[in-house]
């Protein structure tokens, strides 16, 4: 038996093969070989940020994570009246809002009366947890009307320890038109010049491989295998998951390396074969 | 809820495959971004083909009307065949009743 450390400045996916030379004054030498060490990726579920975009204002406003591809518009009056944008659908699995300041985004314009408008973005969320997660206030000018005179406003909202929300929460984005005067409303636009309304929160996970598993049968059927004989066909199975929903899925892709640690598959993609829900339908 | 896919990739190890282990590593893509991706990976064994043997080492032939010392039987005698067949190092044994 030979023992092997690994350094620890090695990435998710490499390969390490394992040999000993051994060399014997006395009689023969060895060269015993062990299987390739493959480093996996960290058990801990991917973290990152996920855009949560404005789209359809001008019907039912939704926070969505696809991005709005043609602009639209929702007016709000002055004088603190409020417009509550819902993410759709709600979450479908356990989730954890990461703590810190959450960046909000809002093209705002206006159609009458120039000058100054305070607005209010708020955090909500209700369903499987309910809550506010936080608010912020900002005043600017807006001189020009239409889209022309929109500004982009930057909003931060604080978010002071992770918050852990259940299935089924609705995240909703408050926006108040905290204006205190009358005839002073405001548009909210979705997207313009290239880039659009958003908020961008931290979740854990944000994508999960929950399993990928070798299979003598393609889907539905089989069962998983650990070793074969030269000339079997086989199957590569990955189970994905998203808080969001399966709909926020994209695509898979799968390396195979030989055990001389050569790819014999790059990147391939691989097909999906299941989505385990009607979520999807809401951004068909 | 709804919050996962499956998604597969057909394979053949070909028929002169290298022994050892195989590794797959996959990278999940989320939303349209392109910002995000979670990798996960697994090993299987390619082993070699063991070549089917047949021992026939122990083969016996049994006179039950006795008096018979040669290996073999006369008309209307019963018999009894012993094989004992090996495969993998792994020995199984058969017997067959018969009359001549």
């Amino acid at each position: 038996m030979f023992t092997v450390v690994i350094s620890g400045n090695v990435n998710p996916g490499d390969i390490i093969a394992n040999y000993a030379l051994i060399t014997n004054p006395d009689g023969p030498g060895a060269l015993p070989v062990a299987p390739n060490v493959i480093v996996s990726p960290s058990q801990v579920p991917a973290s990152g940020n996920k855009f949560l975009y404005l789209d359809t204002m001008n019907t039912t406003p939704i926070l969505t994570r696809i991005p709005p591809t043609v602009n639209t518009n929702n007016e709000i009056a002055g004088l603190g009246a409020s417009d509550d944008i819902d993410i759709s659908p709600a979450t479908q699995d356990t989730l954890t809002i990461g703590a810190g300041n959450i960046p909000v985004s809002l093209w705002i314009g206006r159609n009458n009366r120039k000058g100054d408008r305070t607005v209010t973005a708020t955090l909500l969320y209700s369903g499987g947890s309910n809550g506010t997660i936080g608010s912020d206030t900002q005043t600017f000018n807006l001189t020009t009307d239409g889209t022309a005179g929109a500004q982009l406003v930057n909003f931060t909202i604080p978010l002071a320890s992770d918050l852990t929300l259940d299935p089924g929460t609705t995240l909703t984005l408050q926006i108040n038109n905290d204006t205190n005067k009358a005839n002073r409303s405001i548009y909210v636009y979705s997207t313009l010049n290239g880039s659009d309304s958003a908020a961008n929160i931290s979740i854990n996970p944000v994508i999960n491989v929950d399993s990928l598993e070798w299979y003598d049968a393609a889907y539905p059927a089989g069962t998983p295998v650990s070793q074969v004989l030269p000339g079997t066909s086989l199957y590569l199975r990955a189970v994905i998951s998203d808080p969001f929903g399966s709909f926020d899925i994209a695509s898979a892709h799968i390396d195979i390396t030989d055990p001389d640690i050569i790819t014999v598959v790059s990147g391939v993609p691989m097909t999906q074969v299941n989505d385990s829900g009607t979520a999807t339908n809401d951004y068909a | 809820m709804s919050h996962t896919k499956t998604y597969e990739y057909a394979y053949s190890i070909p028929g002169a495959g290298t022994l050892g282990f195989w590794d797959a590593e996959i990278l999940a893509h989320e939303g349209t971004e392109g910002t995000v991706t979670d990798a996960g990976v697994a090993s299987i064994e390619v082993v070699a083909t063991p070549s089917p043997t047949l021992d026939t080492s122990t083969k016996s032939v049994v006179d039950l009307n006795g008096g018979d010392e040669l290996p073999g039987c006369r008309n209307e005698q019963l018999y009894i065949l012993r094989l004992r067949c090996e495969q993998y190092g792994i020995p199984q044994y058969f017997e067959h009743h018969g009359t001549r």
